[in-house]
């Protein structure tokens, strides 16, 4: 498994185990009546078990087992899946980090916090479907067996 | 992939029944509907691929634990089922009995993923030299 996969799936796997956390005392708190207060963790779990932790983990496997170039030696333009990587968890820990930033600087730091995470989102999206759009062919194997 | 027809099953009685007189009624299975798509469906079919390809974690034990592998698919299934009947039930008609149901629930399916996490954290690794 590549270094990139590895470092996807262990951010995926992190974040989704942190991310139930919130999922399951929203629960507890729907069930039991304690601490309506915790209905604020609400987006961050969404946040972090979908975008944080199954799609990472997708986007893992995808980097590792997509078709490759020249033979299976080459994965394309791993530069992108690498800016993929790092906006995406820039974006994740600015969410994480954001009621830190609120506390500390106030609630214009809260705002530019998210306006960031957005911006490194959509550049997250935008660069790993960049590296793995020549990818979705069919494999060096099959094209052999079918022409 | 029962998750899958269920929740899109539950997806369109929800598309159906919108603007109905009794929405609010099924308005009570969005949680559910949700969770059947993201929990039962979406994150069941990653982890069981995870289980199947990711790399062995030794030449004995393959899959690093069966028995890990096994309580993570029986408690998310517990959980979530539990949850799909009790959430709805208690929201319709709330009390404190069977919303003390969801707490097994929330266990169950937290538990689920931690144990995943911990048995397939070892085998997310480079090839072997």
């Amino acid at each position: 498994m590549p270094t990139l996969s590895r470092c996807f799936l262990r951010g995926g796997l992190l974040y989704l185990a942190i991310g139930v956390i919130p999922g399951g005392l929203i629960l507890l708190q729907k069930g039991t009546g304690w601490f309506p207060t915790l209905w604020v963790l609400l987006p961050a779990h969404t946040y972090l078990v979908l975008i944080g932790g199954l799609s990472q983990c997708t986007l893992g496997v995808c980097y590792w087992i997509f078709p490759r170039f020249g033979g299976g030696a080459s994965r394309g333009n791993t530069t992108l899946a690498w800016c993929s990587y790092i906006t995406l968890n820039a974006a994740l820990g600015l969410v994480v980090l954001h009621p830190l930033l609120q506390v500390l600087y106030g609630d214009g730091a809260a705002h530019v916090a998210f306006a960031s995470a957005g911006t490194l989102q959509v550049l997250a999206a935008l660069t790993f479907v960049w590296h793995i759009w020549p990818r979705i062919r069919p494999s060096a194997t099959v094209a052999r067996r079918s022409g | 992939m029962l998750y899958f027809l269920c929740g899109f099953v539950l997806g369109g009685v929800l598309l159906i029944t919108l603007g109905w007189k009794h929405q609010a009624m099924f308005g009570v299975l969005q949680p559910v509907y949700w969770h059947l798509l993201m929990v039962g469906w979406l994150m069941q079919c990653i982890f069981g691929v995870a289980y199947w390809m990711f790399p062995p974690f030794s030449k004995d034990q393959p899959q690093r634990s069966e028995t890990l592998g096994w309580f993570t698919y029986g408690a998310l299934n517990l959980g979530l089922l539990l949850r799909a009947v009790v959430e709805p039930w208690h929201s319709l008609s709330p009390r404190a009995g069977v919303g003390w149901l969801l707490v097994p629930s929330a266990v169950l399916q937290v538990a689920a993923v931690w144990v995943f996490v911990i048995n397939t954290w070892g085998r997310i690794r480079g090839r072997r030299r």
